[in-house]
This record gives C-alpha cells, structure tokens and sequence, in this order.
C-alpha cells in the first residue's frame, strides 16, 4: 500500500484538530481524494481525534483510538458500497438514522463515515439527505469520495469540502501508458478499427482488474478476519475506482482532440506527450464530431455506473467515436 | 471459565437476553452473549448496541471468568439437552466446551475486550415504581408510536416525569395514546425521555406483574432494573412534539360502550376492509351503534352494538386498527367514546388515567 501524501492529509488533520479545538467542527464534510490512500486515512484521523480519550490527541494507544483504527468503535457507523452492484442501498441508510437520531453508546459524538459516497443509490441519496439537513448535535458525517462528481448536487451543497488531492482520478502507470498507446495507434479506419481498439481496451481492463486484485489479496494475506465476501467487495470497489481513472484517462484524450481541432497549443493538452499523435489524428475531425466524441465517452461511465458489461459498453462507444 | 449450572437458569437467562441480537450486528461480537461467571452467579449480556441486557442466574462457580459465546446457537443448543446439569468450561483461546451427560460440544468464542461495555448511567435520576404498573402503561401506549422512520422522534414511547406524575405518550401522527400515574419524585428529577420502540417491546417481554422497577434516567441512556435483570437503553435525540394540544379539550357527545362487545365486534367487521376502502363506519344512534364497511370489490358487513347513548345521531369514519388497539390493551367493562361530528378528532377513554385521540376518516 502507498504511503499517502503526508502534507495534505496531515494539513487537513490539522485544520480539523482546529476546528475540533475551537467547537467550529461543521456537521459534514466531503473528502474529496484517493479512497485508500487519502480520505481513509484522513477519516481514521479525524476520528481518533473525535474519539480519544487521552490528554494529547490522538494519543493512539486509548481503547478508542484502538477501535477507530480497528473500524470497531461502538459510536462510529461505516457504510460501504456492497454487493456486486457496488452500490449503497436504502437499507443501509435506514439503518444509519436509527443510529443518528438515538443519543450515542458512550455519552460523546457518534460519527457516520460514508466510504465511496458516489455510491449511494438515487433513493438512498434522498433518504440520506433529510438526515444531513436536520443532524442532530454531536453527529459527525464523513463522506469519503474519489469521484465528486458523481455525488448528488444536494447532498454536496450541504457539506464542507476536504480536497486532499488535485488530482483524485489520474490512472497511474504502467496503465495510463498501455491506455495512451491504444488511444494514439490509429489502426486501420472504420468497424475493424473500432472493434480491434475496443479489444484491446476490454483486455487492458481484465488485467486491471487481476492486478487489483493480487494486489488486495496480497495486502490482506496476513488478516485473517477479513472474510471472502469482504475481501471480493473490496476488490470490486478498487477496481471500479479504476475503472473510472481509465474512463477519466479516455475523455482526457478526446478533450485534448477538441482543444487540437480548437486551435490550442501544447500547453492546452493533458497529454502534451501526445501532440503529435493528437494533432494528426484531429486533422480528420470537426468541431461537432469533437464535441460528440466528449458525450459518448461520458455516457460511458454512466453505463459502468449502471453496472452494464464493460465489453458491450466499450464497443458501443469505440463503434461511435471519432478520430 | 468453568461453571455447572441447571438447563433451567440457563435457559432462562438466555430467553430473557436473547431478543436483544439484532438479525444484521454491525459487529460480529454482537451477535454473541457475554457471559460472566463470579460468586456462584452467571451474568448473561448481550447488546445490539441501542439496547443493552444483562441478567443473572445461580450457578456453581469452579473458576470464576468471562466469554462470548454466539447467543442463537447457545439457546438452540441449550434447549435441545436433557434436564440435567451443564458444564461449560472455557479455554484462553475462548473455545468453550459445553457437557451435559453425554452430549459434548465446542463452542468458538470471541474475546470478552471485543464485547462492547455496558453503559454507564452516570448522573440523572431514578424512579421506583411497580413493574406491573410499568408494563401496563407500556401496553396502553406503545401501540400508537410511529414506525415511520422518516419521523424519527415518533419512533418511541415518551417517558415524561413531571408534577409528581409519570405520563407516557406515544402518537403517529394520526393517533395518540396517553397514561398517566402518581408517583412521588422531587422537582427537581423533572426529566423527559423518548425511550426507542426495540426497548419498549424488550421490556414488554421481561416485565413482570410483582415487585418493583428502578428507572434511571441520564442525558443519553434510560436503564431499567428489576430482580436480576438490567435493560439500559439510548434515548432518542430531540424534543417530542407538544401533545398536550392535540388532546381536544371537550367534546360534544359523550358515548358508553362495552369494551369487549364492541372489540369483537370491530374485528368481525374489520374483515371486510380492503386496500382500496380501509375505513369502518360507527353510527352512533339512540342506545344503538352500527359498525359497518364496505369494499366495492369485496363486499360489504354491519353488525350493531347495544350502547348507553340519547344524544344526536352521529356517523364517523376511522382506520380498524386504530380503534381495534387501544380496545385491545385496556382491561375496563366500559370505555367512553367522545365525539363532536364526523370530521372531529374522536377521543376514547376510561375510568382511569388514559386518553386516546383518533382522527377519522374522510370518507365519501
């Protein structure tokens, strides 16, 4: 597992001790950063801090630091995506308000940490948003997310942003280069190019997903009490994450044909690496098709979203792009 | 952790704590009873976090200790062994070996440091009243509190100790039961508490109709005590809405009617309700009450009820179950039902401290 960048997650640590110290805490924030390597981290912080009973917090040797950091304290809730549609049920939400509007287990705070808050269903979404207008006092909400974008307009209007990274999404190598060298080879023109670059996406995300999961398999070899159910839930949710890195990689490269067709200059491009693949690969291109090519990869993250197989969803897309 | 004890105590202990494990524990410990030998006693707990139960039984004591033992597989296991005595010894690695005659089985545990401590009530007051009372108090209400988890603050029974009287409400919005009892406490013990809906049925369960019940009350925990039994509960958050000013002040018409007769009645006609016509009728005549529904789709029934009435006629529409419940909990020959017209809140009562308000139905 990476160490996660530790001037921003500690800076913000540090904002929220003040915050904490100060009786300022808002009732909700949005935390905005890579789910493992930042938002986590950053929640399992700011909860010691909330939870500890030491003299210096966190002191991280108190049974609440202890349970915080095992996930185990009585008045923290932690919801996650389940199931193999990954996504946070209604349920799950119900049960949530039992816990938010009853007076916590120990006398203090009780905290609700929503991991992968863009995962929330649309009925889910609604329920839980009466929660986040009315909280009662000592509630803590934490909404964990790498896709801000994806949370409901609402739901975010009534939180206070945490950005721990500028750049939640970007997909790391050697990924974003296999996905760059599919994206730039031109291949051979119409269906038959379509379908060999759809190919080969289909099979640079099954060994994405191998990769994800020998690397969650290996990172809980020696827990022995994280079940199957649990561990294939979490590899389901990194490689959805992922998933959207190279979705998000995709439109970076059709954005950069729309800047090219515009006119723009290298320091416009994402991918300025790319210019000269971009430039000749926009010259068959006009501005209308530019701008379609921006929505139909768009829509292809909503298909993922709504759990449609990746092989029909790439090749729909591929069999429409431009360029 | 070594103990004999007789298949009765056990069992008893475990039927008293059992109902308390939720079907979903958000932690794997609470799927599990504690249990906790000392003193020639077994403490049994469990806890799903927003009800926490703890009772003793006798037991004989070899090495005092403590486990977890998951609490459904124990009843099921405890229950099918013969009458007879029960060893439960437990190893360091919480691996509990259960021997009653022949029959052998081993048990894995949890770590007692996983099982969450049971809450402290520090500060607030405590009341003492008969269980009996309690429970029968409990009954008249808790019926009427919401199950609408969107209006959270309705989803219990409120515990309101004030001018040297115990009222309890609870209401949905559409209806509201409330009773009230004497009891002596200082000024300045005022408290109101909004005790969750699980609580109240655990309570209903375990309560008893002799002796008497210790009620503390704190900010954020109620607790109950009685013989060897502690329920603590957390509290919902908030302020219950004023409910004083939906009990109507006076009504026009005030009915005498035989609870029982009009009960069974109400069922029998209440069979004819539907989805699509879920209201019945109560036509209040002179000594006469006709109770009547009718589904387009099903069919149609009345039945009439001899009543002491000889004011002005009156008909009115209510939800079955909302007049079938408070029926059902009150033990009186006779209620009075106190009525103004037929789009009025309807109020039934009794010859002890309890009201009920109803809204009708609008019906065409």
């Amino acid at each position: 597992m990476r160490s996660p960048p530790e001037s921003t997650v500690d800076r913000a640590l540090a904002s929220f001790q003040a915050a904490l110290d100060g009786d300022r805490l808002a009732h909700a924030y949005l935390v905005v950063g890579s789910l493992r390597d930042e938002a986590l981290p950053f929640a399992q912080g700011a909860l010691a801090r909330l939870f500890c009973r030491g003299v210096v917090r966190p002191c991280g040797d108190c049974p609440a630091c202890r349970q915080v950091a095992e996930r185990r304290h009585t008045d923290i809730v932690w919801i996650e995506p389940e199931k193999k549609s990954r996504v946070v049920g209604i349920d799950r939400i119900r049960d949530l308000q039992h816990v938010v509007y009853q007076t916590s287990f120990e006398g203090g705070w009780k905290a609700v940490v929503l991991v992968a808050a863009d995962r929330v269903g649309e009925e889910a979404s609604n329920a839980f948003l009466k929660t986040l207008e009315e909280p009662p006092p000592r509630c803590l909400f934490l909404l964990l997310t790498d896709a801000p974008q994806a949370v409901m307009a609402t739901i975010k209007s009534r939180c206070q942003r945490i950005v721990l990274s500028s750049e939640p999404d970007v997909l790391p190598d050697p990924w974003r280069e296999r996905l760059l060298a599919i994206l730039a080879d031109p291949g051979p023109q119409g269906l038959t190019g379509a379908l060999l670059r759809s190919t080969r996406l289909d099979k640079l995300l099954s060994e994405l997903r191998e990769s994800v999961a020998e690397a969650e398999k290996a990172a809980v070899a020696d827990d022995d009490e994280v079940s199957d159910e649990t561990l294939l839930a979490r590899i389901e949710a990194r490689y959805r994450g992922m998933r959207s890195m190279v979705v998000r990689g995709i439109l970076l490269w059709y954005r950069d044909l729309l800047m090219c067709v515009s006119g723009g200059g290298a320091d416009c491009l994402r991918y300025p690496e790319r210019e000269a693949e971009l430039r000749r690969a926009a010259e068959a291109l006009n501005h209308a098709d530019a701008f379609r090519n921006l929505q139909i990869v768009e829509g292809m993250q909503r298909q993922f979203d709504r759990n449609m197989p990746a092989d029909t969803v790439i090749q729909g897309a591929f069999g429409q792009l431009n360029g | 952790m070594k103990i004999v004890i007789g298949k009765d105590a056990v069992m008893t202990g475990l039927q008293l704590v059992h109902g308390v494990v939720g079907a979903r524990p958000t932690l794997p410990v609470l799927s599990n009873v504690l249990l906790q030998a000392q003193e020639d006693r077994l403490w049994l707990t469990t806890t799903d976090l927003e009800v926490t139960m703890r009772c003793a039984v006798e037991a004989k004591v070899a090495k005092a200790g403590a486990t977890t033992l998951p609490a459904k597989r124990i009843l099921s296991i405890m229950r099918e062994l013969p009458a007879d005595n029960i060893e439960i010894e437990t190893d360091e690695k919480h691996s509990s070996s259960i021997t009653c005659g022949s029959s052998f089985f081993k048990i894995l545990g949890l770590s007692v440091d996983d099982f969450p401590p049971v809450p402290k009530y520090e500060g607030g007051h405590v009341f003492t009243l008969e269980q009996r009372v309690l429970k029968e108090m409990l009954q008249k209400t808790s019926y009427a509190a919401s199950a609408d988890e969107t209006r959270y603050i309705l989803n219990g029974t409120l515990m309101s100790f004030k001018a040297n009287k115990l009222t309890m409400v609870a209401t949905d919005g559409r209806r509201l039961a409330l009773t009230e009892h004497e009891l002596e406490f200082p000024k300045e013990a005022e408290t109101d508490a909004i005790v969750p809906t699980k609580a109240v049925n655990e309570l209903l369960r375990v309560l008893k109709d002799d002796g008497a019940v210790k009620v503390h009350l704190s900010k954020n925990q109620a607790g109950f005590e009685f013989d060897d039994v502690l329920l603590i509960t957390k509290l919902i958050e908030g302020t219950y809405p004023n409910f004083r000013q939906v009990i109507p002040s006076q009504c026009d018409q005030r009915i005498t009617v035989e609870r029982e007769a009009f009960l069974i009645a109400l069922k029998r006609v209440a069979l004819l309700t539907s989805e699509k016509s879920s209201s019945i009728k109560l036509a209040f005549g002179k000594n006469k009450l006709k109770i009547s529904a009718s589904s387009p789709d099903v069919g149609e029934a009345h039945e009439t009820v001899s009543i002491k009435y000889a004011g002005k006629e009156i008909a009115v529409a209510f939800n079955p179950d909302y007049v079938i419940e408070p029926l059902r909990n009150l033990a009186n020959d006779e209620i009075y039902v106190e009525l103004t017209d037929e789009l009025s809140p309807g109020v039934i009562k009794c010859d002890v401290p309890f009201i009920y308000v109803l809204m009708p139905m609008r019906v065409s």
